[in-house]
């Protein structure tokens, strides 16, 4: 093995690992979040769908990058101040709830109104009805868009490299640096390569389990 | 249930005791004492426990990652110099990796609380931040390839020429060579690649980053003269009169005792290249000052 | 105002610049455009060759289709500016922009107009067949011209993220108009009136192609579902 891949392989599979946090975490804040909020767009209420509507096309309607970058660099002006892993966190968190909002509420707007006019005559409250017959079947609808927002978000955290977190990007990034103020070769191909390798590796899996489970739950 | 809870806890303990076990590791060193430099420590640097410093990442031999994924380079060497002084303890300090055109709003947005990065002086910066006492001094040149025609600023008259965003160079360019059509990175490879890739004709920034680039590259070249020469300056927020007088104050000692020198030679190992700098680094019986009025003369 | 720190808050400031962003925007514009067609072209081609199970071609398609959406576009934009040249292979910036967003849209838009073919109710197809079309012209008789229709809202919010996605240009510093405001940034420093500009002129413009998006599903809808 040439000698300057032992470096950059454990400086990248640092970045990896930082990653692989922030996939974690961004994606449960945005399932979480997304959930509510999807939810909340199918109540009666004008006001509150006029609120959280506001919400999903702001977030939806920004690029990622502007998101972040108004984190990372507005919101300590106005006085909140967040550490770099933190503004990644909150801006794909914003993003990805207000996708899985619109999934969320699309996947219980499409459960027949039958179905819920059905367990209302039956005598069903409001609650029971969406726990044992809404929920479950929005569930079914919801889950392979999900599953590709999953892949989608776990990509997106590669954006964290434009506010400088040392993701797996941002690490071969350097080491690409480094290796080219050295004076040798850039190596740009095999390190990028392994990059788009690693995310690959991750999310096929995640596309394939999105695909098979539209099939098995149509 | 009892047994999975019992498992929890003891993860938990054992995750502790590893983040406890590094401390412990880090206590091994002997702490120093805080060193006095004739202004008081500012009371939130103080606070914090250590300097929050943004360096460059990519500008060898001043700041650079080196193999080991660590920080490196003359400025870098400073700052913990400086962390010596303050808290007693080099490794009392925070290094920020900044470009060129986010080391201002880090420092305005309190992400770092000094700026240390190849920073020169402008009038036009010196609006938007206050400036320490000089700790260098150097201007712009270009860097082509060895085979270029370029020889001088007037042959790049309506080229393409790759700058970095923020850079000296950059404003000088804008301001006096505006039929320059300016390609603008964000970091040095990502420039140095462009121009091996003969994006452009030329690469302008700071004489000190070229002469390394070529010294490593043989295939480039430095041609041009120097302009935009001016001090480099350490940056703090503006009104932020505490940190200015204490970083004032710890340079001047860092220059009585020769320690930027010193600091100078570690950094640049070649004899040639330590003697055509010598006279921009601040040491005993050498001043350096900020010039008056603009320093982008055209 | 509010604002900590002393920021000096001056929202006449983006006139100041208003040309350099407004280039910055015609590049965004003209990117996200020629991204968005190409897109839309590849989707209709491919989805229909992978629709109508062609043996090898298939599965190149899919292979295509794969690499694109399992791997992030930024580093996609990496490769093709930075790593492309090592192996013979230089593209300008211009090129890098309209052609990144064109795979990328291309590897969704494929998927999207193949379940839309797909998706056409099989009895059409028959009934084409019992007349004796062919199978090739059935599909596009039948198929076609509905499947696409099927398609169409997936396929026009891919197509509005392509737009989006044009922001991804900063990495290649290409000068489109969010690169365009970090570079006003990087001289000037004024953050928040920048990006409160720009963030408004998406927001615009993405609503904008929202509405024109949902009249092209209101007027190809097809009538009573499918």
């Amino acid at each position: 093995m040439p000698l300057w891949v032992g470096p950059v392989a454990s400086y990248v599979a640092q970045g990896l690992w930082t990653t692989l946090l922030l996939a974690l975490v961004s994606i449960v804040a945005s399932v979480l979040l997304g959930t509510v909020l999807g939810t909340l767009l199918t109540l009666p209420q004008l006001w509150v769908r006029a609120v959280v509507r506001a919400y999903v096309e702001i977030w939806r309607g920004l690029p990622i990058i502007i998101t972040l970058f108004f984190i990372f660099f507005v919101l300590p002006v106005l006085g909140i101040e967040v550490d770099t892993f933190l503004a990644a966190a909150i801006g794909l968190a914003l993003w990805g709830s207000a996708n899985v909002a619109e999934v969320v509420r699309g996947a219980v707007q499409s459960v027949p109104r039958g179905q819920s006019e059905a367990a209302a005559a039956l005598g069903f409250p409001w609650q029971r009805r969406m726990r044992h017959v809404i929920l479950p079947q929005a569930t079914r609808r919801a889950l392979p868009p999900l599953v590709g927002l999953v892949v989608n978000l776990t990509q997106q955290t590669s954006l964290a490299a434009v506010i400088g977190l040392l993701d797996v990007l941002e690490a071969s990034q350097r080491s690409i640096e480094r290796l080219t103020l050295a004076g040798g070769e850039t190596h740009a191909v095999p390190i990028l390569g392994a990059v788009l390798v690693v995310f690959f590796v991750i999310c096929l899996p995640l596309t394939i389990l999105s695909r098979r489970l539209e099939r098995v739950l149509q | 249930m009892k047994a999975k809870l019992g498992m929890i806890v003891a993860a938990a303990a054992l995750l502790l005791a590893a983040c406890g076990g590094t401390d412990a590791a880090d206590q091994g060193k002997p702490a120093g004492k805080p060193v006095d430099v004739g202004a008081p420590l500012p009371a939130n640097v103080q606070q914090k426990g250590k300097l929050a410093v943004g360096v460059k990442c990519d500008y060898p031999p001043f700041g650079y990652i080196d193999e080991a994924g660590e920080n490196a380079g003359f400025e870098i060497d400073v700052a913990h110099r400086l962390a010596a002084y303050a808290f007693g303890d080099p490794g009392a300090v925070e290094l920020t990796c900044v470009t060129g055109s986010n080391r201002v709003p880090f420092l305005t947005t309190n992400r770092i609380d000094l700026i240390m990065a190849t920073m020169n002086y402008t009038p036009e910066r010196a609006e938007t931040i206050d400036f320490t006492s000089p700790y260098f001094a150097g201007g712009v040149k270009m860097l082509v390839p060895a085979d270029s025609s370029v020889r001088g600023w007037d042959d790049l008259s309506g080229k393409q020429v790759i700058t970095i965003k923020g850079s000296t160079a950059s404003l000088w360019l804008t301001q006096c060579m505006p039929d320059v059509e300016q390609v603008q990175f964000e970091q040095t490879s990502e420039a140095v690649t462009a121009l091996a890739q003969d994006r452009a004709v030329a690469f302008a920034q700071d004489d000190t980053l070229l002469v390394d680039l070529a010294s490593k590259n043989k295939a480039t070249k430095v041609v041009g003269e120097v302009r935009a020469d001016s001090p480099w300056g350490m940056g703090v927020r503006k009104g932020d009169t505490a940190t200015k007088a204490w970083v004032d104050a710890a340079i001047k000692k860092l220059q009585d005792e020769d320690l930027f020198w010193k600091a100078f030679q570690e950094s640049v190992s070649d004899k040639a290249t330590q003697q055509q700098f010598e006279k921009v680094i601040p040491r005993p019986g050498n001043e350096l000052s900020y010039p008056t009025g603009s320093i982008i003369e055209c | 105002m509010f604002l900590a720190q002393g920021y000096d808050f001056q929202p006449g400031f983006v006139f100041d610049h208003l040309p350099a962003l407004a280039h910055g925007l015609l590049r965004t514009l003209a990117i996200s455009a020629i991204g968005m067609a190409g897109a839309l072209v590849v989707g209709l081609v491919l989805g229909a060759l992978s629709a109508l199970r062609v043996p090898v071609v298939r599965q190149v398609i899919r292979c295509y289709v794969e690499v694109f959406r399992n791997t992030p576009l930024l580093v996609q934009i990496f490769f093709l500016y930075f790593a492309l040249p090592d192996i013979g292979l230089q593209l300008s910036g211009f090129t890098v922009g309209w052609l990144s967003l064109l795979l990328w849209g291309g590897a969704y838009t494929v998927e999207n107009f193949r379940a839309g073919f797909e998706a056409v109710e099989h009895g059409y197809v028959e009934a084409c067949r019992a007349l004796g079309f062919s199978r090739l012209s059935a599909f596009r008789q039948t198929n076609v011209p509905l499947g696409w229709r099927i398609a169409l809202p997936s396929v026009t919010n891919i197509l509005i993220s392509v737009f989006k996605n044009s922001s991804f240009m900063i990495a290649i510093s290409y000068p489109e108009l969010t690169e365009t405001a970090i570079g006003i940034v990087a001289v000037s420093f004024r953050v928040f009136e920048l990006f409160a500009a720009i963030g408004i002129v998406y927001l615009g413009l993405v609503w904008l192609m929202s509405l024109g998006t949902q009249a092209v599903e209101r007027r190809f809808a097809i009538p009573g579902g499918h």
